[in-house]
């Protein structure tokens, strides 16, 4: 049994008391326990939370302790119903570094950052918006997510990133699925389940896509955004994000819809066929799903950053250097050094926009309706074009001009999310994104964080499109050697240890990246790839 | 039509129309000076008022002389490739104005008359001494004598290079940079040129002048021990002045969209050419609160300027306090910095015309270098334009030793500091210590 926070109440110790006495049925009765307690005080609820008219779910932030006494027994794996490990809370609670969150902040360097930001980084939004669960704001937003006020064995010091910032702090869906036998409840759709009850669909690549980046990217309309000022007071640079690789890396408490079906009930198999196409090339899909939303996430901070010009956030006056390239400003001036031989995006002596939430939008590209990928790459490189030129037509950008290109090319990246929702990603077509990948513009010189995506998405595709480690040998070798090389993997995935015995690892790897050994390996690895 | 081709089609515009306006005296190009009874003997001639080896001195040895050639250099072509990023035209820099303007005699460009080789000589005789073709005639006849320097800047154009104040005044006006004015291109390396690989300007007078191949010699006042200490100061001055009026300028033209704003050039390189390292921060609560770091305005013109006008220095400090409050917002208000630099240009003319009648003897230049010492040698952070001010101490500390008599220009430790100070110097650029 896993330690539980002070906030407990009535229910939860009822919950703990019931499971103990049951352990080989402990949802059930649990759910009953808290179907029960809480149908008592629905009514005052929905006017609490809700504020009079409510038309959705109702925002409620659960604890990882009211999760954790059924997430927390993979014994239930095998004899129950359930579609999940049952262990969730045990991986989170052991190797997930969101759970450690809310904790470093107390730690030297958040307290570092808070004396020259001036702010208490335990309780101000800019902060705890990423680190916690997010507060609700005084007056939300139009835009801006519905957020809990009431809370459940929530405790912020031990909850870091808990469970429901990504499944969703909703009232409904916690209840709800705790009757998981429920034909009713079985028999939502995944997008009912969100709409109905707030329970997240992070099955659906763009709307997890979305989740991870509205912190590990910035979301304005969320209130998520790391400044520049943040950066130089202390905060550690986001590294570039791919979906997929950041699941394996948190690591995933979850199964691959390929590990799904093995060791299952037929019906629980059943059941997940139900919602989920359980042979598709699931990663292949998120890495390329993923490419397009970060460019996405990308341009809608911008143009929301630019047009917000908000001075209620350290460092949020436009111009937010943090919305542009690091590496453009923060690098070595000595010579010889490779960046001089890099192609300006826009023009020299203007910072542009960082270039990896660009590395990957090829593959969404070419996998949306293949008849149409020449009129998109046309429609992008216009696109890409336009907001170069907005970028560099003055230092940190012609305003109104960034605003526009930034929307215009979000714009395109949603239709093709919306084309790419279409196309089922076969074999085939994952060997030929593979290539795509390989068959790099040589003249463009990647740096790190590009080079890095694209290592992260060769990974990902080639691992995926050939599960046997022995048939994968010769990719793994090329790619184990790109790793040891140049520093890709992050030094601290699945780890919880202080961030300050990675860093320096981190950002030494950065500072050495060279890209011609890089594409030299590329080159490799396109003649260790399958012919067929 | 986009920027560099309206530079272009402007250039090749200028010269026809300086030409119709009829503006400038003419040019006459270095190979008007350079007939070997006037000023290109191979050899110094004795007796003469003039070296009579002056064209020699430069064709042979001065940088100036290569100016032009630089701009067909494979950098240049670099330059200008890179200035081209984004599919606009290439301009070569041999014919770009934004290149010409410091890198031949500037007024070629619209000088009726002259030929067009005069750009081919670099920063020839006329960039510094001024156009010729008004006293190129009069300057060697005995009527020449009746004029003094003043006047004969004034009513034939001939530079007074003789006072030190107009000379860092006239080598200010490329190695700093100046503004567009009267049918003048702006000489202006602003960030993009850097960016795209101009080497940044960090102009020092008095070091330069040393480095320079003297084709003259000194008299009157120049011709005296307080010689390097007056340089120093009085560049130091000329320097911060004509780099307010930069500002200024820069600032002004920016209000009407013509000039890059912020420009970052005038920001010390390593507040944010560093590489991202982050040291781990004290664990104890004890430390004042640092500062976030933010871009430093003015760190290679101003951190000495109030040192060699000793109390009367602080008069200056509010205004330059100012200015740099303004410059280093994350977003300059261009039509406020118009006005503070140009107040703060003001107040150093006024202060450039003070020191350059001022006398530096001995017991001034042993305060100024125990001045400069007591900050000692500290060791060079990152970011906050550290390595500028470091350099400046090292460049005061050379000029201002040589003022001293000889017995305490001797002084090991003195000498041992200054060839410290230049190793560490030379081994580090505020972005990445020393060693492997």
């Amino acid at each position: 049994m896993i330690k539980h926070g002070t906030t407990e109440t009535a229910s939860t110790r009822e919950r703990i008391h019931v499971m103990q006495k049951h352990p080989a049925r402990p949802p059930a009765v649990s759910a009953l326990a808290a179907a029960v307690v809480f149908l008592a005080c629905a009514s005052a609820v929905a006017q609490h939370a809700g504020g009079g008219t409510r038309t959705g779910p109702t925002p409620w932030l659960f604890g990882e302790s009211y999760c954790a006494p059924c997430h927390a027994h993979p014994e239930s794996y095998r004899s129950e119903q359930v579609v999940c490990r049952m262990n969730e809370a045990q991986t989170w609670e052991k190797s997930d570094k969101h759970k450690n969150a809310f904790a470093l902040l107390s730690g030297p360097r958040g307290l570092h950052m808070g004396k020259v930001l001036k702010i208490d980084v335990t309780t101000n939004a800019a902060c705890l918006n990423c680190h916690s669960a997010p507060l609700a704001p005084a007056a939300p937003r139009p835009g801006g997510e519905r957020l809990a006020v009431r809370t459940q064995q929530f405790d912020r010091t031990r909850d870091g990133v808990t469970c429901v910032v990504c499944h969703g702090a909703f009232r409904e869906w916690v209840l709800d699925h705790t009757a998981f036998e429920d034909p009713e409840w079985r028999g939502l759709s995944r997008a009912e389940k969100e709409r109905r009850a707030g329970m997240v669909d992070l099955w659906d690549p763009a709307t997890r896509t979305r989740k991870c980046l509205s912190c590990h990217l910035g979301n304005l309309d969320e209130d998520k955004i790391l400044t520049h000022a943040m950066y130089a007071a202390g905060h550690p640079p986001l590294p570039g994000i791919e979906v997929s690789s950041f699941c394996e890396a948190m690591p995933n408490h979850w199964e691959w819809l390929r590990d799904k079906q093995a060791g299952r009930r037929p019906e629980v198999v059943q059941t997940l066929k139900q919602t989920l196409d359980l042979n598709k090339l699931e990663q292949t899909e998120l890495v390329a799903v993923g490419g397009l939303l970060t460019l996405r996430e990308a341009l809608r901070l911008l143009a929301a950053q630019v047009s917000a010009d908000r001075p209620d956030v350290p460092g949020m006056r436009w111009p937010d250097f943090a919305r542009f390239d690091c590496y453009a400003c923060h690098h070595d001036v000595n010579r010889p050094n490779w960046r001089q031989d890099r192609l300006f995006p826009g023009a020299p002596g203007r910072p542009p926009a960082p270039t990896w939430p660009m590395a990957l939008v090829i593959l969404g590209l070419e996998a949306a309706g293949p008849d149409q990928a020449a009129q998109r790459r046309e429609e992008y490189q216009r696109g890409l074009r336009a907001l170069h030129e907005a970028l560099a037509a003055e230092p940190f950008g012609d305003r109104p001009r960034t605003i526009a290109a930034a929307q215009g090319l979000a714009d395109w990246t949603d239709e093709t999310v919306k084309a790419l929702a279409k196309t089922r990603i076969d074999r085939p077509l994952a060997l030929k994104l593979l290539r795509t990948l390989c068959r790099l513009d040589r003249d463009d010189l990647p740096d790190y964080d590009t080079a890095r995506q694209l290592f992260w998405a060769l990974r990902t595709i080639a691992r995926e499109l050939e599960p046997d480690p022995k048939a994968r040998a010769p990719i793994d070798a090329v790619l184990a050697r790109m790793d040891n090389r140049l520093g890709f993997s992050l030094p601290s995935a699945g780890l919880q240890v202080p961030i300050e015995e990675t860093l320096e690892i981190r950002l030494k790897a950065v500072a050495r990246f060279d890209p011609a050994p890089f594409l030299e390996l590329v080159g490799e690895l396109t003649r260790a790839l399958p012919s067929r | 039509m986009n920027h560099s081709d309206r530079i272009a089609v402007w250039l090749t515009g200028t010269a026809l129309a300086l030409v119709a306006l009829g503006s400038g005296p003419a040019l006459v190009g270095a190979g008007g000076c350079s007939a070997a009874a006037c000023h290109g003997s191979a050899d110094p001639v004795f007796g003469r008022r003039t070296l009579g080896n002056e064209y020699a001195t430069w064709e042979a040895r001065d940088p100036h002389a290569r100016a032009f050639e630089t701009l067909e250099s494979d950098g240049s072509r670099a330059i200008a490739e890179r200035l081209a990023a984004g599919g606009r035209k290439v301009i070569p820099a041999a014919e770009d104005a934004r290149c010409l303007a410091c890198h031949s005699s500037l007024e070629a460009l619209g000088a009726p008359g002259a030929p067009p080789s005069v750009a081919r000589d670099g920063v020839g005789c006329e960039s510094c001494h001024g156009a010729a073709g008004s006293w190129i005639g009069i300057h060697v006849t005995r009527d020449w004598d009746v004029f003094g320097p003043g006047e004969r800047e004034r009513r034939f154009g001939m530079v007074a290079l003789g006072g030190l104040a107009r000379r860092a005044d006239r080598c200010a006006g490329c190695h700093v940079g100046e503004g567009a004015s009267r049918g003048r291109l702006a000489r202006d390396v602003n960030h993009d040129l850097i960016a795209a690989g101009h080497p940044p300007l960090r102009f020092e007078f008095s070091a330069f002048l040393a480095n320079m191949p003297a084709h003259w010699r000194e008299h009157g006042r120049n011709d005296a021990p307080d010689f390097p200490a007056r340089a120093w100061a009085i560049g130091q001055a000329a320097s911060a002045r004509a780099a307010a009026r930069l500002l200024e300028s820069r600032a002004r033209g920016a209000l009407h969209g013509q000039t890059p704003w912020p420009e970052l050039a005038e920001y010390a390189c390593a507040s944010c050419h560093h590489e991202i390292g982050l040291a781990t921060p004290a664990a104890s609560g004890a430390d004042a609160p640092p500062k976030p770091t933010l871009a430093k305005w003015g760190t290679w013109y101003f951190p000495l300027i109030e040192m060699p006008l000793g109390p009367a220095g602080t008069t200056m400090r509010p205004c330059l306090a100012r200015l740099g409050t303004l410059m280093d917002a994350p977003r300059p208000i261009a039509g406020e910095v118009v006005g503070a630099a140009r107040d703060a240009a003001t107040m150093l003319e006024r202060w450039l015309a003070d020191v350059d009648r001022q006398p530096f003897d001995q017991g001034r230049v042993t305060a100024l270098i125990g001045s400069l010492r007591t900050g000692g040698v500290t060791p060079l952070a990152r970011q906050d334009g550290r390595w500028d001010l470091e350099a400046q101490t090292f460049l005061a500390l050379v000029p201002l030793r040589q003022a001293l008599p000889p017995r305490q220009r001797a002084d090991r430790g003195l000498m041992l500091e200054i060839i410290d100070r230049r190793t560490r110097l030379q081994s580090y650029y505020g972005t990445r210590p020393p060693g492997p």
